[in-house]
């Protein structure tokens, strides 16, 4: 008697054990891969902070409104970068004087217009051209629905003070807010510089590593087969695979193949909101916009994208 | 003197602790990168982008360090003693312990079914005609099919989506063992993982095996199998099978995973 119970005991042990594992190995894997994106993101939003003027910036947007949110769309194509970093830059081009709409614009367009992802694409559903411009139009399309809504119902730059960020007010670390000193020595700069990237790695890190935890617990505790019995309703299957994306978290480059392994038993709009909702918002990115932003504007932000991206993804299904 | 000691020693806790994660974090990529680990997590075309970011990491720590022992040479940060908590480090505390803490570092058999065997291959049948075959006309004027790491995924695409042109080829291959449930005493699959950018986006591909007692071997023991392909039928569909011929049981192999399309 006690020595079954000693097996079963054991093979428990071995069974949770070997969860542990496949847990740390996940969650190691999310932050080797994102590091140098988060650490890219610091460094250039640092050396904007301490080497670019508002006025160079303000310069080099166009005059109006909409032809910048348009321009900001297709940004990704020069700056290939993943959605893991997207958050601190965006920060801090709004503190340069980015109009918010063009800002958002290009967060949420860059990490899934531009080349890499859209060679990952290609790849992970053998060279289906159809699926990819499906991922990028409708990028594209949500990207710019975004911006041209945010431009008419928004003001301002929805930014939290930095007395929100730290719950007290008075007034301390406002530094990393601030612009950059023109009278410093090029050394000082850099040391500055650094010093931003370090502030913000830790404060932006954070959220990361939460969000890659949250995320590697899902993707050990969400069983496929519940997911799959979902997949062949028209709608149903479009919010289970945005849900899904929410949770999973994972790199813009690498979901398409996470959703091609579903495209025998999902419906292609619910795939291709699963790719262009994850890299839009996902549980990483949204504790990083939860903190940068304020709350209330990340809910409604929130709210418009999952309502584009649906409603795109039900015409696919339907068309 | 009071404020001031208690200014210094507060101030000193927060650039000390974020000095130990950076040295954590550096240490730790650094040991994965020289023991050769890094394949483990990251497809190692991505490898250049983490030594980039260990690099970067050394001139934030001496920054960090030069902070923590002249407290004077930074302006602002002096006034945020006040929340330089620990509380807001844990994360990163939590990972690097995790990191060192838990030895094993190869994904195991228990991931198979939540992320379920083969769906890329059966993605595709639908469209299985428009299909790129880079590798058919190879593999069909060789007598033995190998299976190696180049040709992992490529090599299970054929055989699972078109049995019929390979039935009766040998084949050569190793993998894990995987019990599906529902298959016979005598059948088990032989799967891999293949990982596109890092593990967390990792797929088991495999093939169906046949053998006497095979059912023996419990889930993640790897074997190396020489084998003839047949076709069965399995869901009421037509589907590959390896017919064991000889088999050999196997340490788990330095590099688990497979890198498509490298």
């Amino acid at each position: 008697m006690e020595d079954a119970l000693a097996t079963i005991a054991a093979a428990v042990w071995t069974d949770n054990w070997n969860h542990v594992i496949n847990f740390k190995v996940i969650l190691l894997s999310i932050v080797i891969e994102s590091f140098p994106f988060l650490l890219m993101s610091v460094i250039v939003s640092a050396l904007l902070n301490n080497f670019v003027s508002e006025n160079t910036i303000r310069n080099m947007i166009p005059q109006s409104n909409i032809r910048s949110i348009f321009m900001a769309c297709f940004l990704g194509i020069l700056f290939p970068v993943c959605d893991c970093g997207m958050v601190p830059i965006v920060r801090r081009l709004i503190l340069k004087g980015v109009p918010l709409p063009a800002a958002i614009a290009f967060m949420l367009a860059a990490p899934i217009v531009n080349p890499v992802v859209s060679a990952a694409t290609a790849f992970a559903f053998q060279n289906n051209i159809h699926v990819v411009l499906l991922r990028l139009g409708t990028a594209f399309g949500v990207a710019l629905c975004t911006g041209l809504l945010l431009n008419g119902f928004t003001k301002g730059r929805q930014l939290k003070s930095p007395s929100q960020i730290h719950g007290h007010s008075h007034g301390c670390c406002q530094h990393t807010l601030n612009s950059h000193h023109p009278g410093y020595s090029p050394l000082h700069r850099w040391i500055n510089t650094l010093r931003d990237a370090c502030h913000e790695f830790f404060e932006m890190g954070k959220y990361l590593v939460i969000g890659a935890m949250l995320g590697s617990l899902s993707q050990i505790a969400i069983p496929r087969e519940m997911l799959l019995t979902l997949g062949q309703d028209s709608s149903l299957s479009i919010g289970v695979m945005m849900v899904f994306a929410f949770f999973i978290s994972v790199c813009s480059a690498a979901d398409a193949f996470i959703a091609a392994s579903f495209s025998s038993s999902f419906t292609l709009g619910s795939l291709v909101a699963f790719m262009v909702f994850g890299p839009m918002i996902d549980l990483k990115n949204i504790l990083m916009l939860l903190h940068t932003f304020r709350t209330k504007f990340v809910c409604c932000l929130t709210l418009i994208i999952i309502m584009l991206c649906s409603s795109a993804a039900y015409l696919i299904n339907h068309l | 003197m009071q404020p001031r000691k208690r200014n210094l020693r507060s101030f000193n806790n927060g650039a000390c602790i974020q000095s130990i994660i950076l040295l954590g974090f550096i240490i730790l990529l650094l040991w994965l990168d020289i023991t050769k680990q890094l394949p483990l997590y990251i497809n190692p075309k991505f490898i250049v982008l983490t030594q980039i970011s260990y690099l970067l990491l050394v001139p934030m720590l001496v920054i960090q360090i030069i902070d923590t022992l002249l407290p004077t040479s930074s302006v602002y940060e002096q006034h945020c003693h006040k929340h330089s908590s620990i509380g807001k480090y844990t994360p990163f505390f939590m990972i690097l312990l995790l990191a060192f803490a838990v030895p094993e570092n190869t994904l195991n058999a228990n991931l198979v079914s939540s992320k379920g065997l083969n769906s890329q291959s059966s993605a595709i049948t639908h469209s299985i005609k428009d299909l790129p075959r880079p590798l058919a006309p190879v593999f069909g004027q060789m007598d033995t099919i190998k299976v190696t790491n180049l040709n992992y995924t490529e090599a299970m695409c054929e055989i699972n989506n078109f049995p019929n042109e390979y039935a009766g080829k040998k084949i050569t291959m190793t993998g894990f063992v995987f019990q599906i449930p529902g298959l016979t005493n005598n059948q088990i699959s032989l799967v891999r993982y293949v990982v596109m950018c890092c593990t967390a986006d990792s797929l088991p591909y495999g093939v169906m095996c046949e053998g006497i007692e095979i059912q023996k071997y419990p889930d993640g023991t790897w074997l190396s199998i020489e084998g003839i392909i047949q076709m069965v039928t399995y869901d009421g569909k037509d589907a590959a099978s390896i017919k064991i011929t000889s088999l050999q049981k196997i340490e788990a192999p330095k590099d688990p995973y497979v890198y498509p399309y490298n």
